[in-house]
């Protein structure tokens, strides 16, 4: 079972994943001109995840 | 006298609740009427339901629809089989018809709105919420659209439902393996159906995940082995054809702005279901545990960003509209549940609230026939206004606005299509139609999935020099066209060599009907030029020709570019090189080295290799009938 602070962690780890990626697409070649909008908002998607997964560092041991 | 106002509250929660669900059933009814007016209408309401069919006839007769797009009859499909094999029982009911699959996706949206009245019953023992949760599936605009299509879409989602309920009671104390397995079985069937299914697979396990670590890992290495197991077996049998055609062919181009504009309508028109599912979703997240269902929506909501992609549209939120269809209905049961102990008073009024949001959910999804003596009073009654329409006139209106799904397909648009028909039939030669269902009916192959070629051809993975190498021997004896889907110089070869012969309008749209040019001069154009590269790879012994550039000069030679250069590979290596010139085309040749011109036509300029083997200068020379 997956407590509510290990699911808080795990979508940390998503959420800076979704972030990593949107920056990391120009050093990868996937857009070659500039920061575009797609990575725009893979950031403020991997940003929501993160601030959606801190209240559950909170909430401990429950089950998630 | 206390307990009369609360008699009073009620009585009008009772009949707001019998209102608010035969609004819905109106719903039902209107959807039924799409569906039976489909099954009548024997030719491609959707571009893409023909193909399809053709999918299940190609399986019906024990072959495998992912083909060489490359080579006659141009066609290969881009989706799993398992609906396209589903549909095959009730060819003997309908014959290879577009009302099998039709009444095949019926059936599967009614199952869909049946389970997720049983689901949302079972979780709050409250059957009016039940009713109504099942019942907006048919209301919603989505869902009414796609419903009754020949299309694989409603057969995968009602696949992902079966699969959520399933893995939701993993846990089950006699069944709970079973489940489990149920559960992964469905996945795999959604996954064969629609690879979209994808999201619902990762949902199934998630939720497993958060339960069971342990069961979810071994059902995912499970699953994944199966599906692997299946796709490798499909890809051998195919000769590679299911790796092309389902995974490089699905690879489209990207578009945010219509991903979306898609969400705002999706938001816009559930704005009560989706509003609810989000909100429940955050109470499971924080305050209980994360259900199947929940989670299923999240990555179904997540999911449909894929939407975006060239070619998809509203069906990718279908998933997300059923799953929110159920976990709003979650919500609400769960608001009846707490709310007497923590807001008494209020409590209460919900019995009114919940009725009048439904309503007003209802109205947001407003779509109805608008003429006819019972459509026609109700649409002047609600102010849509008798005979509105949304959409080239059809008596249709859809809150949605533009919309070029949903009206009902008349007897006329029927003659319409046997016209084009008849144009196929007029002789022996192949018909090339961009829309299947009129080469079916007129019994002759289906050549080409314009949409699969495009793909293809967009990814750098599509040669269509044979069949325009076929367009300009003039083989095919019309060509009917519709969004003009085809790969560019597809579309350049027809222009060259068909001409416009007739227009017809059916379903709103405007076909044109083409039939072989009488004279086409020279024919020192595009449609040659793919025209050679197919004689000559049918004359070279062995390897394939390679255009290896569209915009080039001989080598060595100085002046403009726009020749075009052929290579000839055998084994991996280049053997021969062709040069082919516009005839007007001037340069200046190198000092030394470089190509050599060989001679010309009457269209082209030609160079090759100046050390190139005799017998591929004879072989070109013959072929092109190249003079000094």
């Amino acid at each position: 079972m997956i407590t509510k602070r290990q699911l808080g962690f795990i979508l940390i780890g998503v959420g800076a994943l979704v972030i990593a990626g949107a920056l990391a697409a120009n050093v990868v070649g996937a857009r070659d001109a500039g920061f575009g909008p797609l990575q725009t908002i893979g950031l403020a998607a991997g940003g929501g995840i993160i601030l959606m997964a801190l209240p559950l560092l909170k909430l401990g041991d429950r089950p998630a | 006298m206390t307990s009369s106002p609360s008699r009073l509250l009620s009585l009008a929660s009772r009949i707001l609740f019998a209102l608010t669900i035969a609004v819905f059933v109106g719903y039902l009814v209107i959807f039924f009427i799409y569906a039976l007016a489909l099954l009548r209408f024997p030719y491609d309401y959707d571009q893409g339901e023909g193909f399809e069919l053709n999918d299940s006839i190609l399986f019906s007769r024990g072959e495998w629809p992912y083909r060489d797009n490359e080579a006659f009859p141009f066609y290969a499909s881009n989706y799993g089989p398992v609906f396209h094999l589903l549909a095959l029982p009730l060819f003997p009911i309908f014959g290879p018809t577009l009302a099998a699959g039709r009444f095949l996706s019926f059936l599967a949206t009614i199952a869909i709105g049946v389970t997720v009245t049983v689901v949302v019953e079972r979780r709050t023992r409250d059957r009016p919420i039940a009713a109504l949760s099942g019942l907006m599936v048919f209301a919603s605009n989505f869902v009414y659209h796609i419903g009754p299509l020949y299309r694989q879409h409603m057969t995968m989602v009602l696949f992902e439902l079966l699969a959520v309920v399933a893995i939701s009671g993993y846990d089950h104390p006699k069944h709970g393996r079973r489940n489990i397995v149920l559960s992964m079985v469905f996945l795999l069937l959604a996954g064969y159906t629609k690879q979209l299914s994808a999201a619902t697979a990762a949902a199934a396990l998630a939720f497993l995940f958060l339960r069971s670590p342990k069961k979810a890992i071994a059902s995912g290495l499970g699953l994944a082995a199966a599906a692997g197991a299946v796709f490798l077996w499909m890809n051998a049998a195919t000769g590679g054809q299911w790796f092309v055609n389902s995974i490089t062919a699905n690879a489209n181009a990207y578009d945010y702005r219509q991903a979306v504009t898609l969400y705002g309508q999706f938001f816009s028109l559930h704005f009560l279901i989706a509003g609810l599912a989000i909100g429940y979703f955050f109470y499971e997240l924080y305050w209980d545990r994360l259900s199947a269902y929940s989670i299923w929506f999240a990555f179904a909501l997540a999911n449909a960003a894929l939407a975006g992609k060239w070619g998809a549209g509203e069906s990718y939120f279908v998933t997300a509209v059923t799953a929110a269809c159920i976990t709003s209905g979650f919500a609400l049961g769960k608001l009846k549940e707490r709310a007497p102990a923590r807001w008494p008073r209020a409590a209460a009024l919900l019995g009114i609230l919940i009725p009048l949001l439904y309503l007003a959910q209802a109205w947001a999804v407003r779509h109805l026939p608008t003429d006819g003596p019972v459509f026609g009073a109700l649409a002047d009654a609600i102010g849509v206004g008798h005979g509105a329409s949304v959409y080239a006139g059809y008596p249709y209106f859809d809150s949605i606005g533009y919309t070029q799904a949903g009206h009902l397909p008349t007897e006329a648009d029927a003659s319409q299509g046997d016209r084009i028909v008849a144009h196929a039939t007029s002789d022996e030669r192949p018909a090339l139609t961009e829309e299947a269902s009129f080469a079916l009916r007129a019994g002759k192959p289906v050549v080409t999935n314009p949409t699969q070629l495009l793909n293809l051809w967009n990814n750098g993975v599509l040669d269509p020099a044979e069949l325009i190498a076929m367009i300009d021997e003039q083989a095919f004896n019309v060509v009917v066209l519709r969004a003009q889907f085809y790969p560019p110089p597809v579309l350049q070869a027809i222009g060259a060599r068909y001409e416009p012969i007739d227009d017809v309008w059916m379903n709103g749209f405007q076909y044109r009907i083409l039939g072989p040019r009488a004279d086409v001069g020279a024919g020192c154009d595009e449609a040659r030029l793919y025209a050679m590269k197919h004689w000559l790879e049918e004359a070279a012994a062995g390897g394939v020709i390679r255009i290896a550039s569209r915009d080039t000069a001989p080598e060595g030679w100085s002046g403009a570019t726009g020749a075009t250069e052929f290579q000839h590979m055998t084994g991996g290596e280049r053997v021969y090189r062709l040069w082919i010139a516009p005839i007007n085309w001037e340069g200046t040749r190198p000092a030394s080295g470089g190509a050599a011109f060989i001679g010309r036509n009457t269209c082209f300029r030609f160079f090759d290799d100046a050390g190139a083997e005799p017998e591929a200068r004879l072989l070109a020379r013959r072929l092109f009938d190249i003079r000094p």
